[in-house]
């Protein structure tokens, strides 16, 4: 499998706040990308084609973050921080991947289905809405479905239960319930808020 | 209503609302949730008021999260009384809320029913807000 998506990103001079906040005037998001051997560089980006890739890839996917006078590097998504209200980014983080090593991501899980414990009259309680993996970053899965029409009410689907693609595997120290049917809450019933 | 069940200190000074949410500013509960984008202090009251209109449109199923908490006490003179004479009574409690923050969020019914009730909850605030959906929905 090779990497199909390209991000054009351009070195950073300026450090700090202040340049990083012209930087954000002018529509450039700052970034920094942190390669495999350990070397950082700041970087900045244009906002559209960032925004078009991260649409796609999300923090699971790799694709080639290349560097104006430095390279061409396998990176992910790291760490996106966005602006609190509007919908921007202020600054990523990239991570420069080794293909050939393994990589811990939180992937997210999709329920598909409606259980026979639902159409009974349960109620479906999810406790948990991602997956820390481990898997080589190509590997790498973009979200883990997990049908949940077989259900019946008191059932449960733990960790443990979830089928994972090839060379891919679960991070935990003991299993634990990812969903639950639950017979009927009279409490939710009258709507009491939480 | 919400109010704090006990407090070192009755009274306390306003302070200045200043800067952006960092606490609080994502969806952590629930599907679709409404978003502070204006500084403000919600009383007590307001946050109920939004709640029964919201909970009144939902009807049944689904559930809803409060994300602030009327912890802050507001104090008011009697009317016709004189400046001076020291600090006000008690009057009630408010939650200082910064733009970003999330004040309410709705999981377990139709993003459509969701986006009115929070809508009615909407009109009910002193302060401009914005429904946020949760991404990939």
């Amino acid at each position: 499998m090779s990497i199909e998506k390209t991000l054009s990103v351009k070195k950073r001079e300026g450090l700090g706040k202040g340049s990083n906040r012209r930087l954000r005037v002018e529509g450039l998001v700052p970034g920094v990308f942190y390669a495999a051997d350990g070397k950082n560089i700041a970087v900045q980006s244009e906002t559209l084609p960032l925004e078009k890739i991260y649409a796609e890839m999300s923090t699971t996917g790799v694709f080639n973050l290349e560097i104006e006078g430095e390279g061409t590097f396998p990176a992910m998504f790291w760490q996106v921080q966005k602006h609190p209200y509007k919908r921007q980014f202020s600054h990523i983080d990239f991570f420069g991947v080794d293909l050939e090593k393994e990589i811990k991501v939180k992937v997210p899980v999709e329920f598909v289905g409606t259980s026979k414990g639902v159409k009974l009259g349960g109620r479906l309680e999810t406790y948990r809405e991602v997956l820390l993996l481990k898997a080589k970053p190509m590997d790498m899965p973009q979200k883990i479905t997990v049908d949940i029409s077989d259900m019946g009410i008191n059932t449960t689907i733990m960790v443990s239960d979830i089928v994972l693609p090839a060379n891919v595997s679960a991070v935990y120290d003991r299993s634990f319930a990812m969903v639950s049917v639950l017979s009927k809450d009279k409490s939710l019933e009258e709507g009491e808020p939480k | 209503m919400l109010s704090p069940k006990k407090v070192k200190f009755r009274k306390w000074q306003k302070g200045r609302l200043r800067g952006k949410a960092t606490r609080g500013a994502d969806l952590s509960f629930g599907e679709i949730g409404l978003k502070a984008l204006e500084h403000g202090k919600l009383s007590s009251q307001q946050i109920e008021a939004a709640r029964i209109a919201m909970m009144r449109h939902i009807k049944r199923g689904g559930q809803v999260w409060i994300r602030v908490f009327p912890d802050h006490p507001v104090t008011a003179k009697a009317l016709a009384t004189r400046q001076g004479s020291g600090k006000g009574a008690p009057v009630g409690w408010c939650a200082p809320v910064r733009p970003g923050r999330v004040l309410y969020e709705i999981k377990g019914v139709s993003l459509e029913l969701a986006k009115e009730a929070l809508t009615r909850a909407a009109h009910k605030l002193p302060i401009k807000t914005v429904i946020v959906v949760k991404e990939g929905l």
